[in-house]
């Protein structure tokens, strides 16, 4: 028969029915048996019972303004929208006129010592751009540091209209594979920064996977800056792991600003040199740093 | 998910709010009342609830039905809750021990309310309730709220938290542990109460 501690561990999920069938006959055994625990489960029954009683009414207003509330929500995305498209429209007419000019001066003067290998005949439209030109403002940041899908893309002069068309692609190529590396060999502030609907995801193989999640627990609870919710997360990993687990183990942990985010990236980077770090698009809201361990064989 | 609600979700995220609306009508109460028990505030809860609502709205294009609507929502909410209690720094966790001296100092001044006869044993049995899940952290509210007001099982609570599952029933345990303390170091309403429901006989 079990004993009262654990029947009390057991009570809450006795009462919403969570228990497995085994373990409710042990419940139900030690329950008959036992007065202490029983007057236990009373008090939590009528307890419970209440508070299930505890909702409240909407405020009158509440759908009124609610809708009020939406149709200016929607204002603003559509006004957002409209900005970022003219934005985006005269940066790529500027980038356009600059690089016209570029070229101008380049059939005028000649390239500078360092590109004269260069052939010279290479007309307007046929030069080719080693990288991304600044058509690409929006991703040049992240290009920058980006490899795989996010190769500096060749731009082709031939006016504007071509540079919005590679401009699209490029997005699209971003948006289709939903996923940019980065190179990490350098500092991350210097590479990386929280990105607004993206996610960090970091990568890590390793051979003891156990121990590789313990380092991280150790990293977290040194920054202790997330209210224990991001050891409670990565323990209940641990706990799932259980040691066999042939799939790799993932979690996703919060950091409330950049500054955590900063210091949590570089310290798993100390513990994990070879850890592989990418910026995947937000899937939950409230998830800023995806790990995912692979064990090796 | 179903046809009708899928149908619901399609036309909101091309912005359609008669759709958003509709497919958050039996929601509404719930997310307030999530909102309501989270900041323990009737104003707070309509704005954060609002604000749940509204970045749902526009987050719906995001919604890949990988898990349901409203677990998706609550998740929102939830978040827009605990954000709000990190900012207001008012997420401060409150020792059992101090939580049973603040009751018992409310408990003094509930002795110059109206008495049982003017207010239904139910409701004040309610309001030591609310009042004692007040003093609880937030961590310990929202496993609660969801629980007990939402009627969601644990494996969904885990999945609006991201919390495993294991976690949410230590968590749910240790939540009411607390809420029973505080309750029964207040008022002995409470035990008259579980004497007549012993009564009456629970079925579980």
């Amino acid at each position: 028969m079990i004993k009262c501690d654990l029947c009390l561990e057991n009570l809450s999920a006795y009462v919403d029915r969570e228990l497995p069938e085994n373990k409710i006959e042990k419940m139900n055994e030690h329950l008959k048996k036992c007065d202490s625990c029983s007057k236990e489960l009373e008090l939590l029954k009528a307890i419970v019972s209440v508070c299930e009683d505890l909702t409240e009414d909407l405020p009158e207003s509440f759908e009124a303004s609610l809708h009020k509330r939406l149709v200016a929500a929607k204002e603003s995305v559509r006004t957002k929208q409209k900005k970022g498209f003219d934005l985006r429209l005269i940066t790529q007419v500027a980038a356009g006129f600059i690089l016209i000019i570029s070229v101008g001066i380049v059939l005028r003067f000649g390239l500078p010592g360092g590109m004269k290998s260069m052939s010279d005949n290479s007309a307007p439209e046929s030069v080719q751009m080693n990288d991304g030109s600044s058509t690409l403002a929006m991703t040049a940041q992240k290009a920058e540091t980006a490899k795989g899908a996010m190769r500096s893309p060749e731009v082709t002069i031939a006016g504007s209209q071509d540079l919005q068309k590679q401009d699209e692609e490029t997005e699209r190529t971003m948006n289709d594979k939903m996923m940019f590396s980065v190179a990490f060999t350098e500092n991350i502030n210097a590479n990386l920064e929280m990105t607004e609907g993206y996610d960090t995801q970091v990568r890590i193989e390793t051979k003891d996977l156990a121990q590789s999640i313990e380092n991280i627990i150790a990293i977290d609870e040194k920054l202790s800056s997330s209210d224990n919710e991001n050891k409670n997360k990565l323990q209940g990993t641990m706990f799932e792991y259980g040691g066999n687990q042939e799939e790799p183990v993932q979690v996703g942990l919060y950091y409330p600003n950049g500054e955590a985010w900063h210091m949590f990236l570089s310290e798993l980077q100390v513990a994990f040199p070879d850890m592989v770090i990418e910026l995947v698009p937000s899937e939950e809201e409230k998830e800023h740093i995806r790990i995912i361990v692979k064990k090796l064989d | 998910m179903d046809e009708d609600e899928k149908n619901l979700v399609e036309k909101s995220a091309g912005g359609d709010i008669d759709a958003f609306e509709t497919l958050i009508q039996s929601h509404q109460k719930k997310v307030y009342n999530i909102a309501l028990r989270m900041t323990k505030n009737p104003e707070d809860a309509q704005e954060l609830s609002q604000d749940a609502f509204v970045r749902a709205f526009i987050a719906i294009k995001k919604f890949r039905g990988d898990s349901s609507f409203a677990t998706w929502l609550y998740r929102i909410t939830m978040n827009v809750c605990t954000d709000f209690l990190r900012k207001r720094n008012k997420a401060s966790v409150i020792s059992i021990e101090q939580s049973v001296y603040e009751s018992q100092q409310t408990m003094q001044l509930a002795d110059n309310e109206p008495g049982p006869d003017e207010i239904s044993e139910k409701n004040q049995l309610k309001k030591l309730v609310k009042e004692a899940m007040d003093l609880l952290p937030p961590e310990h509210r929202e496993v609660l709220i969801l629980r007990d007001l939402l009627d969601m099982t644990y494996k969904d609570i885990a999945n609006t938290l991201s919390i495993n599952e294991g976690t949410i029933k230590s968590r749910i345990n240790r939540a009411r542990e607390n809420l029973k303390k505080v309750i029964t170091s207040r008022s002995e309403l409470f035990q008259d109460y579980v004497v007549k429901l012993n009564r009456k006989g629970g079925d579980s």
